[in-house]
């Protein structure tokens, strides 16, 4: 019998054939990738009739998703932490319990990366269908034309919503975001150190009405000791956060960052140079404030237990909880001055880009995340304040604060937030310049006035 | 056709079909996007939104722009203290790790294990050394009776704090390199060098340098083209291009310009410039490179 004559291939189709299986998966790469998705125009206003929230928010019937059907949304957002990453994971598995049909695929993005993120998704034409949305990045976002209005679609359970929550998503009268978490500031104070120095605490001053900036000054003049790594400071707080924490002392002196328009930034005016002056003295005259060079983020130096009082906010509970401390904690209000006491706000809310394909069913998760239906998670967990009207005095809140928190603090911080935001296209840009100019102050390379001047010239160039 | 040009023919193309998957890919992710990158520098584009012509508005922004200059002042220092700096400790490390000591593999894996470690890492542990309150310079200090300092979080420091951080973790690579140019110098050149009368200085400028300079020009022209690119993550990890600004190196800048700011038009611009100031670079350490780089194998020097 004649053996087949086993077929050799040459050297050359050896390697042409190598070569056109290593091109298919790479072909295949650049030719499976979808399309980008043509943006729908908004949807037309819903008109539910009830005025019931739950029940407003529910779809239309034409968008109600079958029994049977699985829809499943993509939501972007943002964890603080691990445990806040579980907080959104329970919140996520109930809204799915409720809604059968649908169910939340969770993209859990650091906040450093987000916006490159949710940019490069939308721009490659698969936004999520609904997505976290930061004070510091949500003017980006409106400005690009690239989250959907809910003005209208929000109306049926706009009611629920405390007002002021709502301004800070509010842009030209259009509402861009639905909040799920407020979190104004309040003062954490070292109870420990005030009794070793016999001083009265910040509480006994708020309880007498007399907790005033000038009162916490004097405070943090008393309880600062020590020297080089062991020294104590009587107040930790960073001045160079405009949004998160330099507003409030500014409007509590009658003084304004920016004009009405929000068209030109006012901090070369005397209000602002002279709250600027107070926390520079407190850094550099009567080191009463650590440096940045001496704190790892405030919240984290307060818990080494080596400041008297510090800015913070209900997220910190965590924290704080968490952390095995050898002193006590106690919590006060923010400071009054010449008016106020005025708050900021830390809030969150969702937004729902253009483009998603499922926006009755988004709006219903952005809905859901405020709502009292998640309240057993996300204010059960301590996680943050109610963002809606009902939820201000409710059990699942109230329930789980700790027993050296204060109800009566967080009441007062949401009854006296102001809705405001770094505007402008450029907030990040603004915050940067405002920040080095800071750092030169604190650096003896330039004065308060003059750091005032350089910041509002450049930060005017970038507000347009 | 010829056998001798079907040959050639057959062996490029295989060599041709070796490389495509290299090929394909650097076009498709380099090539491709640097041509995009230049056309959207004359745009104005925030990524979010279509692009706006505006021809070479970036670019004349960019001249008015004094943080450029800060940028461009920051990053000039950076490489050429970090440089020199680098490449002279990695060539003294390659000279002592060259001899025969015993264990000596040992010493040369520990000189090159902080080139291997990550970034990020590396940069995390040098700002808890760096610490003014805790760290351990600081501590050393004290000990010697000298003032703690602010290393990163001092204006007039920043900067050479950050030199200091890139001698550790930059050192290890351009040792090995130079190790290994010092191990292809030949014994008999050292030999014939001693019988006529040359010391030990004598032989290391007369022979070693001359016969390893491909080897630091090399590792120069990387060093450089490195310099301007590569301190991002250091950067960013322990200061974000603070205080005042004082260590916003140009790649930070374009970054948060980009990426921070959604200007992508006047980031590719930037991008551009720095691509054109690193050719330029290049092309003239090139030029230099034949009055003082001893090839075996060039045109007899």
């Amino acid at each position: 019998m004649q053996v087949p004559e086993k077929r050799r291939l040459s050297r050359r189709q050896v390697l042409s054939l190598v070569a056109l299986t290593g091109l298919f998966p790479l072909v295949e790469a650049c030719t499976t990738a979808s399309p980008p998705t043509p943006i729908p125009p908004p949807p037309p206003a819903q008109s539910a009739k009830s005025a019931s929230p739950i029940a407003a928010a529910a779809p239309t019937a034409a968008s109600q998703p079958a029994a049977t059907s699985k829809i499943t949304l993509h939501a972007l957002y943002s964890s603080n932490d691990p445990y806040d990453h579980q907080v959104f994971v329970q919140l996520f598995d109930l809204f799915g319990q409720k809604n059968p049909g649908l169910t939340v695929d969770f993209n859990d993005t650091p906040l450093s990366g987000f916006v490159q993120k949710a940019t490069t998704m939308i721009v490659g034409g698969t936004p999520p269908d609904v997505m976290y949305l930061h004070p510091s990045f949500f003017l980006n976002f409106v400005y690009a034309k690239q989250v959907r209005d809910l003005t209208d679609m929000v109306k049926p359970n706009r009611s629920a919503y405390i007002p002021v929550q709502l301004d800070f998503w509010t842009f030209q009268g259009r509402l861009y975001g639905l909040p799920y978490n407020s979190n104004p500031s309040i003062m954490y104070y070292n109870k420990t150190i005030f009794q070793k120095r016999g001083v009265k605490t910040p509480e006994e001053y708020e309880k007498a009405g007399a907790w005033t900036w000038d009162q916490l000054r004097a405070l943090a003049q008393q309880v600062s000791s020590g020297t080089g790594a062991s020294r104590v400071f009587g107040y930790a707080a960073d001045p160079s956060g405009l949004q998160f924490y330099t507003c409030v002392p500014v409007w509590d002196n009658q003084g304004e960052l920016t004009n009405p328009e929000q068209t030109k930034w006012l901090l070369d005016t005397q209000p602002v140079i002279d709250v600027m002056q107070w926390h520079a003295d407190m850094f550099l005259k009567e080191k009463t404030m650590p440096m940045p060079s001496d704190q790892q983020g405030t919240v984290w130096f307060f818990l080494t237990g080596r400041v008297g009082i510090s800015t913070g906010g209900k997220n910190n509970v965590i924290q704080a909880a968490n952390a095995k401390l050898d002193f006590e904690i106690g919590q006060v209000g923010t400071p009054k001055g010449k008016v106020g006491p005025i708050n900021r706000d830390g809030p969150l809310a969702s937004g729902i880009p253009l483009g998603g394909k499922y926006t009755d069913d988004a709006y219903r998760l952005v809905y859901f995340l405020g709502s009292p239906d998640a309240a057993p998670v996300y204010l059960g967990t301590g996680r943050g304040l109610p963002v809606q009207t009902s939820l201000i005095n409710s059990e699942w809140f109230t329930k789980a604060l700790k027993p050296w928190e204060r109800a009566e603090v967080y009441a007062n911080a949401a009854a006296t937030v102001r809705a405001w935001i770094v505007p402008g296209k450029n907030p990040n840009e603004e915050n940067r310049t405002f920040a080095t100019e800071w750092q030169k102050v604190l650096a003896g390379q330039s004065s308060v006035p003059a750091a005032m001047t350089e910041a509002t010239q450049t930060m005017n160039t970038q507000l347009t | 056709m010829s056998k001798r040009a079907r040959f050639w023919r057959s062996q490029a193309l295989e060599g041709y079909l070796c490389i495509l998957p290299w090929l394909v890919s650097f076009v498709c992710f380099t090539a491709l996007p640097m041509v995009g990158s230049l056309a959207v520098s004359l745009t104005n584009w925030s990524l979010l939104s279509p692009p706006q012509w505006i021809g070479f508005g970036n670019y004349r922004q960019l001249l008015a722009d004094p943080l450029f200059y800060t940028t461009v002042y920051n990053t000039a220092y950076i490489t050429f203290f970090s440089l020199p700096l680098r490449l002279t400790l990695a060539l003294l490390l390659a000279l002592g790790l060259n001899q025969k000591l015993r264990g000596v593999n040992v010493y040369r894996t520990i000189c090159f294990l902080p080139s291997q470690m990550p970034v990020v890492a590396s940069a995390l542990i040098w700002l808890w050394v760096l610490n003014p309150d805790f760290g351990l310079a600081n501590v050393l200090l004290t000990f010697l009776g000298l003032p703690p300092l602010k290393w990163l979080f001092d204006v007039n420091l920043a900067k050479p704090s950050i030199v200091l951080i890139s001698l550790w973790g930059g050192t290890g690579t351009a040792m090995i390199i130079f190790l290994a140019g010092l191990q292809g110098v030949p014994e008999s050149l050292y030999e014939a060098a001693s019988i006529d009368g040359a010391g030990r200085w004598t032989r290391f400028v007369a022979v070693t340098l001359p016969m390893i300079s491909p080897v630091i020009f090399f590792n120069l022209i990387i060093g450089i083209i490195a310099s301007f690119q590569d301190y991002f993550a250091l950067v960013y990890v322990t200061t974000q291009g603070g205080p005042a600004n004082a260590t916003l190196i140009y790649i930070i800048y374009l970054f948060f310009k980009g990426f921070q700011d959604f200007q992508m038009g006047y980031a590719s611009a930037l991008a551009w410039l720095l691509f054109c100031v690193v050719v330029i670079l290049t092309a003239v350490q090139f030029l230099a490179a034949r009055r003082w780089v001893y090839y075996e194998v060039s045109e007899g020097r």
